[in-house]
């Protein structure tokens, strides 16, 4: 048999010769001390350009861009890795998360003011009542605080419905963040 | 139990950040690797690793999951790094104008490694192909489809990139 040529020997090493060619390849290596040589040398050029950089990536790389490309966290810029950003958070995602931070305030803020109204209105209809009257109540006096009481239940209700969507959205987007480490 | 990249794409695409992150860990030295071996530049080679993975992740809705991974994200490192490398060569034309002005001025380059220094002998076409075959372990078919060649052009400017190699570490060997 012929000698192999540079070509099929770098094609051997690519493994990217089919299985025939390849058991021919390796049978005449093995009786050509030529061929061997030149087969070893080639291997000995794919050692060295396989050899690792002798710099590397900063530790917490991965973990860094992933969160930066999830936008868990502020642009990577301000983490301690300072890496600069490629590319910010998308606008859309910051300007929902935005828009639902400011639906909970509100609606806490709703639900806190209503609580200290009535609150409020309970206790000064009791001590305005006094103690005279106080087993005196008829049933339409009754009604006011009980609509109230209602009132306060059905708004609850409506911000754990609230936030429960929230939290799903913020789960989705990887931007809540507070329950994960 | 290890979770396959298919599962890792998947789970990343309904913005799971630990799952994007193992990703990452799993192909981020290949990534740097060829971005660094084409670049010389430990810096802008970090930033463009960072930027493939972010432009994969915003991307990956186009990823066909039936194909390996590695092949797809050695494309997109290959883009970033030659518009870099444009953009480099812009820079360092400029200062070496500057430089034959002022003679008295010197630059302060990066010290490369034994490879890096191999490697700065080859054209930027051999380049790209010595590293997306030995870094990213591509085939030549997937090297043509990464760089826009066609195969045949792939193989003989891979094996005269070798060829030259050989002879380039001859020669060092010699001087040594
Ligand atoms: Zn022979």
């Amino acid at each position: 048999m012929m000698c192999l040529s540079d070509d099929e020997l770098q094609m051997l090493a690519d493994n990217a010769l089919d299985k025939k060619d390849r058991t021919r390849a390796l049978s005449h290596i093995k009786s050509c001390a030529h061929c061997q040589e030149q087969y070893t040398q080639i291997q000995s050029v794919f050692t060295f350009l396989e050899s690792e950089p002798a710099v590397n990536l900063p530790a917490g790389f991965a973990d860094a861009v992933a969160a930066c490309a999830v936008g868990k966290y502020p642009p990577l810029a301000d983490t301690r890795l300072n890496i600069s950003v490629a590319q910010p958070v998308p606008t859309n995602q910051v300007r929902t998360k935005r828009m639902q931070n400011r639906i909970k305030d509100i609606a806490i803020a709703a639900v806190v003011a209503i609580t200290l109204s009535i609150l409020l209105n309970w206790l000064s209809s009791n001590s305005l009542g006094t103690a005279v009257d106080a087993l005196g109540y008829d049933l339409d006096t009754m009604d006011i605080p009980f609509a109230y009481a209602m009132l306060l239940f059905t708004l609850t209700i409506g911000v754990f419905v609230i936030d429960a969507f929230m939290y799903r959205r913020f789960n989705k987007l990887n931007i809540h963040g507070r329950d994960r480490k | 139990m290890q979770r396959t990249d298919a599962e890792l794409i998947r789970r990343s695409r309904e913005a799971d950040g630990d799952a994007f992150a193992e990703l990452v860990r799993r192909y981020e030295k290949r990534v740097f690797g060829i971005v660094y071996r084409m670049l010389d530049d430990y810096a802008e080679a970090t930033d463009i690793t960072q930027e493939t993975f972010i432009k994969t992740y915003t991307h990956l809705d186009q990823f066909d999951d039936e194909r390996p991974f590695m092949p797809w994200l050695a494309t997109i490192a290959l883009n970033l790094a030659r518009n870099s490398l444009a953009s480099i060569w812009a820079k360092r034309q400029a200062l070496d104008d500057d430089l034959s002005s002022n003679t008295d001025e010197f630059t302060c380059l990066e010290v490369l490694d034994e490879v890096q220094s191999v490697l700065s002998h080859l054209t930027p076409e051999q380049r790209e192909v010595i590293v997306l075959r030995h870094i990213s372990d591509l085939t030549y078919e997937a090297i043509a489809e990464a760089t826009g060649e066609k195969v045949s052009t792939v193989k003989s400017r891979l094996f005269e990139a070798r060829q030259r190699i050989k002879l380039l570490r001859i020669h060092e060997e010699a001087k040594l």
